[in-house]
């Protein structure tokens, strides 16, 4: 009886341990190679993206450095611009200065010549008064002083020097 | 025959008329007639329209002259 | 007048009337013997010169002009009826002068010097109105461009300062718009203008007048006017004493234009004038020297060499025509004696081309050495474009498929011809025009619908005024296209095309 009893144990064993060992495998088979799997791929995933924020970080430092590089060039460019415009400008000042200056003494020399022609205008104006208020006075006066000697003496010298 | 008019100031006398057409005789060898013009403005002298031409010996006319030359 | 400052006026007039002697002043007269219609016979009066001035009783004025054993003929100067038969006229020993110099800028005055603006005219220098034309040594070859601001002359009938180009055309077809645009453009340059005005309307003159103060060109211009109720002798006079003030100028070195409008009611007043004086009647009535009466003008404009100062003359004479004919009496005279014609169509004006200008039968005989090298350099083939256009656009009429290329074609002739069109007292400075004959040139028009052009042009125009100044201030200084100023407008060209066709 004893040994009936030892060899049934002995069979709950082996069957228990058979069952372990299917549980196992079925279990093994059904969840741990996938989910093994499942990590795998996971592990893969995040390798793939960890790489490639490794790239773009790289990428990123490298735009930077680029944009520095542009960035130092505008400033460059800017600058030399600037001193460009600044040239221009200080060019376009000297020349608006000396076309100034050129209007200026043109305009100078216009009014110049204008204030010489309204002083010429002016003396003959004031000649031409004097003129007429001379020949005037000279008219009133031989008007009252004319006699008839005289007027005979312009006939004579008139037929004389006519007659030669 | 040629007409002459002889423009005089009014106070001029009959005399010195005729001496100026005995003048004027002399110059021109055709028979003349003349004809007298007062003129209240005439300072002395005379003016003598001799047919498309006036020959002004007139005191009035100098003075314009002596005018022009002064103002030159 | 005292010879120097130093001399006293007192002094200098004791000295003129020691120096004056006693002489008695003699002079010959004739007298009226027919009078009307502003023309008079004077009996006697012999020795007397042609053109002489005359002077009437009671101050009026007139020129000899018919010269007799017996007497003169003589055209009176003013409308008087005070001159009657019997009236004394005694000769002057002078010819009709005009005032000159720069006395006359701004002012409007009529044909023998007397201002009608309402101001006193002091000058100090006077000429005849009739005087010779320059020797052929004292001249050099036109190579001078004169900007007129309208496109389809700077770039295809250029004029040169010293050229005569006639403008023909029939009436209100823009002829005086041309002549007074031109004027316009001069603002800002050396040359002075003057507008002689023969027999026009004085409405017509008012309004010219206007047109000029308000754009500033009063400044350097003068005008002369002898309107259309003036003598035929008035009106006559006007365009040699309109050449004598410009012969003032020229004389200083300076470059002068000068616009006659217009010359056909020259030459009629010159054929009443001779009518009346019993001249014997050519062709069409004018008389035998009509020819003559023109060419003596225009020989008058030229373009002196340096030793002879350096100046020069340009002559816009302005000629009406009847129906588009060009080939009657006194146009076919002026064309002969011109440099060129610019001829207006009354068809184009009416169907909106304007200015109406016939590419086909205007020329400019002074040709491309009268452009500035900017505008030869944008400008080479456009007549024959615009020639070739013409004759394909007959045959698209007929409702015929096109190729492709000829499809292109027809488009580029249908933009050119609208680019042309301009609009009144709006003329172009010399850096718009080489914008937008460069942009057509280079094809960037070519985007554009045709009726849409003018429009374009007038962007463009603006986009390129802020972008490109400093090409703007070299071309306009130099008259010359760089190929660094070409690269810059033609990028500034196609920036405003791509953003116009993205607007779109």
């Amino acid at each position: 009886m004893e040994g009936f009893v030892l060899s049934q144990a002995a069979t709950d064993l082996i069957i228990n341990i058979l069952n372990i060992i299917l549980l196992f495998l079925i279990v093994r088979a059904l969840v741990y190679k996938p989910v093994r799997k499942f990590l795998d791929q996971r592990a893969a995933r995040v390798e793939s993206i960890k790489s490639e924020a490794e790239k773009a970080l790289q990428k990123a430092k490298d735009q930077e450095e680029k944009y520095q590089k542009l960035s130092e060039e505008n400033t460059e460019r800017c600058n030399q611009l600037l001193r460009e415009a600044d040239k221009t400008a200080s060019k376009k000042a000297e020349e608006i200065i000396a076309e100034a200056k050129k209007q200026g003494d043109d305009y100078l020399k216009e009014q110049r010549e204008k204030i010489a022609h309204e002083h010429e205008d002016m003396l003959t104006s004031m000649q031409d008064e004097i003129v007429d208020m001379a020949v005037g006075i000279s008219e009133q006066i031989l008007k009252r002083e004319v006699s008839e000697s005289d007027n005979e003496k312009i006939v004579r010298e008139y037929f004389a020097a006519k007659n030669g | 025959m040629r007409k002459i008019k002889i423009t005089l100031s009014p106070s001029c006398s009959d005399e010195l008329f005729q001496k100026i057409c005995n003048g004027f005789k002399r110059q021109y060898p055709e028979e003349l007639s003349f004809i007298r013009a007062n003129d209240t403005q005439m300072i002395g002298g005379f003016i003598a329209d001799v047919e498309g031409e006036i020959i002004d010996v007139s005191l009035n006319a100098q003075l314009a002259r002596m005018k022009d030359h002064l103002k030159k | 007048m005292p010879h120097n400052s130093e001399e006293s006026i007192g002094s200098y007039l004791k000295k003129q009337i020691l120096s004056f002697e006693v002489e008695p002043v003699s002079y010959s007269y004739g007298q009226v013997s027919k009078t009307g219609d502003g023309v008079v016979r004077v009996a006697g009066l012999s020795g007397r010169k042609y053109g002489e001035l005359l002077e009437f009783e009671d101050g009026i004025f007139g020129m000899a002009l018919d010269l007799e054993e017996d007497g003169v003929g003589a055209v009176l100067l003013d409308i008087s009826d005070s001159v009657g038969v019997g009236d004394k006229v005694c000769g002057t020993d002078r010819v009709v002068e005009v005032p000159v110099g720069d006395a006359l800028l701004g002012r409007v005055v009529d044909p023998i010097g007397r201002p009608l603006d309402g101001r006193p005219l002091s000058a100090r220098k006077f000429l005849p109105v009739e005087r010779p034309a320059p020797a052929i040594t004292d001249r050099r070859p036109v190579d001078k461009p004169l900007q007129t601001g309208i496109l389809a002359i700077d770039s295809m009938i250029p004029i040169g300062c010293g050229q005569r180009e006639l403008i023909i055309g029939d009436r209100q077809t823009g002829k005086t718009t041309i002549a007074v645009d031109t004027i316009l453009q001069q603002k800002n340059t050396d040359v002075y203008c003057i507008y002689c005005a023969i027999g026009q309307k004085v409405s017509s003159i008012i309004g010219i007048i206007e047109s000029l103060k308000q754009n500033g060109a009063m400044d350097y211009t003068t005008v002369v006017a002898a309107t259309a109720s003036d003598s035929p002798a008035i009106q006559y006079l006007a365009p040699y004493a309109a050449c004598a003030m410009a012969e003032g100028f020229m004389a200083e070195g300076r470059d002068v234009l000068v616009v006659y409008d217009d010359l056909s009611k020259h030459a009629v007043a010159y054929r009443t004038m001779s009518l009346l004086l019993h001249r014997p009647p050519g062709r069409e009535a004018f008389p035998g020297d009509v020819f003559y009466l023109h060419s003596r003008l225009l020989e008058r404009s030229a373009c002196m060499s340096k030793e002879h100062g350096g100046g020069s003359i340009t002559a816009l004479p302005i000629i009406e025509t009847m129906g588009g004919n060009i080939s009657s009496f006194i146009p076919t005279n002026v064309i002969s004696i011109t440099d060129g014609q610019i001829f207006l169509e009354d068809d184009l004006f009416h169907s909106g081309i304007r200015p109406a200008v016939n590419t086909g039968l205007s020329v400019s005989r002074v040709g491309r050495a009268a452009q500035s090298p900017a505008m030869k350099k944008v400008s080479g083939s456009l007549r024959i474009e615009l020639s070739q256009y013409r004759e394909m656009a007959v045959f698209s009429r007929f409702g015929s498929d096109v190729d492709e290329a000829t499809a292109k074609m027809l488009h580029r002739g249908e933009c050119l011809t609208n680019l042309f069109k301009q609009g009144k007292g709006s003329p172009y400075s010399l850096f718009e025009e080489v914008v937008l004959l460069c942009a057509y040139k280079h094809g960037h028009l070519d985007a554009f619908e045709a009726q849409d052009i003018s429009h374009v042009a007038e962007n463009l125009l603006s986009f390129v005024h802020q972008n490109c100044t400093t090409a703007e201030t070299r071309i306009l200084s130099s008259g010359k296209l760089s190929e660094d100023d070409e690269k810059q407008l033609i990028e500034s060209i196609r920036s405003f095309v791509e953003e116009a066709c993205q607007d779109e």
